[in-house]
């Protein structure tokens, strides 16, 4: 329920700033929890929700905003991964200092490939991005310095496992609050609107003005350069990437269903999508089998396809809008407030 | 009236008494106390879950035998196997679920090198002890320094071994000379074909066999068609062919070699074994002379080799698969380890199993500095429909037949 003060209110001041208390709180009490605990299970899930936030509020830029649906995210995250892993390997460069050069080098493929690829739309731009993921997928299989399929070691933190465990969940919790707030930037800017203008016509959109080319190749290359840094500190957390698994087109597919469910084009949308399905799923994980999880998030897409496109975010948008004209009766308003 | 009563109650307490001491000593050892609580992985949906699903069989057949013969320690057994959904990073999180939450006294490995070798390091960290019945990976094992104990008697540089051995025993004429590899692009068959540090492996084993390696490729992960590649082991005259491979492509390139007419002399599944063997039946003719390996057999007299080759027969196989072996082998390990040494501390775990022999499904195991059995392997090759044990000489159930029918 506290997604509910995420709300963007364009009339209630008091409910906005309810809202940035609320958010306040929850990071501190996350911080708080962080530093507290020691609970590594549950240290280590949360970590992998913040890593995924990252990567979905990423996607959401041009996904969410722009319409651009991106079944290829890993592609930036294991170009990340195999940049840390590489200056590792050869250079003996800590991937916590490298992860930036990782999100620098997704994000020079994510302008190289945004060329060609970002002239598509629709079902073709989808489909490209996973033909991407399983090109580069074999590349990284080929090349010599990445050490094919035999894949690449990095070498474990000299420190106990709670330590280890903290410090990946606060260098991810510190990832997905940037993240989330250049995405709540993002969606207040001209550059958010010009995305959803995109969106919403591509060609209308172009026809008043806004450089729809330039708008999706900056949009990509930032989503890039968000999921390479994060994949940098992702080689370091599993000490051990190789091309199957970091290109695993898993990750792409559960990116886009975390968002779709929490709600796509909002900035609240993967910070209530992201944990709602990894918690749901760890807790169906250990409770009952993980055949069920799959069945539920199944249903839960195919429910929200059908009636609540917008997600969980569109769904508690349009509770509010309901529920508007009877906190307005109630305080006794009978007509709209016209600001000012 | 009340001294009636009464000698009405003496006789029936002491009934009851007499009652419960006869169903006390006739009732099975039973453990009591709190219980041991061995937890692990598997991918028991995604990728892995065929042979996963065996292995939690597997466990579950053990767990059953243990308890019923009193437990470990006097104490219960308790499993707690959670789905990784064959996927490293879920396999992370969950172990460290069961070392922080579920306080697992001992550790099971997941299936395959893929998902194991991430949650390596988690367990080293803990000073945990990891039965690994899931996977091979020498370098993985000798990072470990023995914390990761084994139960696959031979690691992936030693896969061919067998094979080459079985090679010298052939007539020097009648041996063939021109070597082929299909390597698929995974770690684990990429070792089997070069060795490690220069030791082992198949370019290895068969040049010192006199052999010449005439076709040497690689074939990315999810191939379906080897049309091509058997057309060029065909071309470059090859009568040895090694697929090293997953188990779905090197039935595929069995299916392959026999569209195509190609015959060489020797046929090697040599690459993962863990479900091939079983899957020959399948394949009818394409199958018919094709050379793998395994860990045991059921003709060699190894503790209860019987007993599981009846029970996965009872599950529709006719021949045990590797992973049934290795996966109730290295529970047998963890029994005798725990029983022996009296304790559940992990160094002194260690220090039991690297001294000790045990007696398993996979032979009467001696533990090395780096946590892997000593080696051995079974050669078999497909004939007249069954698998048949053609090295080594002792456990021979028919002899080789080479060239392949």
């Amino acid at each position: 329920m506290f997604a509910l003060f995420f709300l963007p209110s364009r009339h209630g001041q008091r409910r906005i700033v309810g809202g940035r208390l609320a958010t306040l709180a929850i990071a501190a009490g996350l911080v708080g929890y962080g530093a507290m605990s020691s609970n590594l299970g549950a240290i280590d899930t949360l970590g992998t929700v913040f890593m995924y936030l990252v990567v979905t509020q990423a996607w959401n830029i041009l996904g969410g905003y722009g319409g651009y649906l991106n079944f290829g995210m890993v592609t930036y995250f294991g170009i990340g991964a195999y940049a840390s892993a590489v200056l590792f390997q050869y250079f003996g460069l800590s991937p916590f200092l490298t992860a930036p050069l990782a999100g620098a080098a997704a994000a020079l493929f994510g302008l190289l490939i945004g060329i060609p690829t970002l002239r598509l739309r629709g079902a073709y731009f989808a489909v490209i991005t996973i033909i991407i993921t399983f090109a580069v997928q074999l590349l990284m299989l080929d090349l010599p310095f990445t050490q094919g399929a035999l894949g690449i070691f990095l070498s474990p933190l000299a420190a106990n496992p709670v330590f280890v465990e903290r410090l990946f969940y606060f260098i991810f919790f510190a990832l997905a609050a940037t993240a989330t707030t250049l995405v709540f930037a993002v969606e207040n800017s001209n550059f958010g609107w010009a995305l959803v203008a995109i969106r919403e016509d591509e060609d209308a959109a172009e026809v008043i003005g806004v450089r729809t080319t330039a708008v999706k190749w900056t949009a990509n290359a930032l989503a890039a350069f968000m999921t390479g840094t994060v994949g940098g500190i992702y080689a370091q957390r599993i000490l051990y990437i190789e091309p199957t698994g970091t290109f695993a087109l898993d990750i792409s597919l559960n990116v886009v269903l975390m968002a779709v469910i929490g709600g796509a084009g909002t900035w609240q949308g993967p910070v209530i999508g992201v944990p709602l399905v990894l918690l749901v799923a760890e807790a169906l994980r250990v409770t009952v089998t993980s055949e069920v999880n799959r069945v539920i998030f199944s249903i839960i897409v195919i429910l929200i396809a059908l009636f609540v496109p917008g997600g969980i975010m569109g769904l508690l948008q349009e509770v509010r809008r309901r529920m508007r004209p009877l906190v307005r009766k109630s305080a006794g308003e009978t007509m709209p407030r016209t600001g000012g | 009236m009340t001294q009636l009563f009464r000698i009405i109650r003496r006789h029936a307490l002491s009934g009851v008494a007499m009652l419960l001491l006869a169903t006390v000593h006739l009732a099975p050892a039973r453990a009591a106390g709190t219980p041991i609580v061995i937890g692990g992985t598997l991918g028991l949906t995604g990728a892995f879950a065929g042979p996963s699903a065996e292995y939690k069989a597997v466990y579950d057949y053990w767990l059953n035998e243990v308890n019923k013969k009193g437990g470990l320690l006097g104490r219960p057994v308790k499993m707690t196997i959670y789905n990784d959904e064959s996927t490293p990073t879920i396999a992370q999180s969950l172990y460290n679920r069961l070392i922080d939450t579920d306080h697992a006294d001992l550790l099971l490995s997941p299936y395959t090198t893929f998902v194991g070798g991430a949650i390596v390091p988690i367990v080293l960290s803990h000073h945990k002890l990891l039965f690994n019945g899931g996977f091979v990976g020498i370098n993985i094992f000798r990072a470990a320094r023995g914390s990761i104990i084994g139960s696959y008697t031979y690691q992936e540089p030693d896969y061919t071994r067998g094979l080459f051995e079985l090679l010298k025993t052939l007539p020097e004429q009648q041996r063939p000379k021109r070597v082929a590899i299909f390597t698929a692009q995974n770690p684990f068959p990429l070792v089997v074909r070069d060795g490690v540090n220069g030791q082992g492996g198949a370019i290895n084993y068969a040049k010192a066999a006199g052999a010449t390696v005439v076709v040497n490729e690689q074939y990315p992960p999810g191939t379906t068609d080897f049309t091509g590649l058997v057309q060029k082991a065909k071309a470059a005259h090859a009568d040895i062919l090694l697929e090293l491979g997953l188990p779905d492509d090197s039935l595929q390139v069995a299916r392959t070699i026999q569209q195509q007419g190609y015959k060489p002399a020797i046929f090697c599944v040599c690459g993962s074994q863990v479900s091939t063997l079983p899957a020959w039946p399948k394949l009818g003719a394409a199958a018919e002379g094709v050379i793998g390996t395994t860990v045991s057999w059921p003709n060699q007299p190894y503790r209860d080799l019987s007993k599981i080759a009846a029970f996965f027969k009872r599950r529709g196989y006719e021949t045990v698969p590797t992973y049934g072996i290795v996966s109730y082998a290295i529970l047998q390990v963890l029994e005798q380890a725990v029983d022996g040494a009296k304790t559940l501390d992990q160094d002194k775990l260690k220090s039991y199993i690297l001294s000790h022999e045990f007696h398993t499904v996979a032979g009467d195991l001696k533990y090395q500095a780096d946590g892997t059995p000593a080696y051995s392997e079974i050669v078999l090759q497909y004939l007249h429909g069954k698998n048949e044990v053609v090295w080594p000489k002792q456990f021979q159930t028919s002899k080789p037949t080479i060239p392949m029918p």
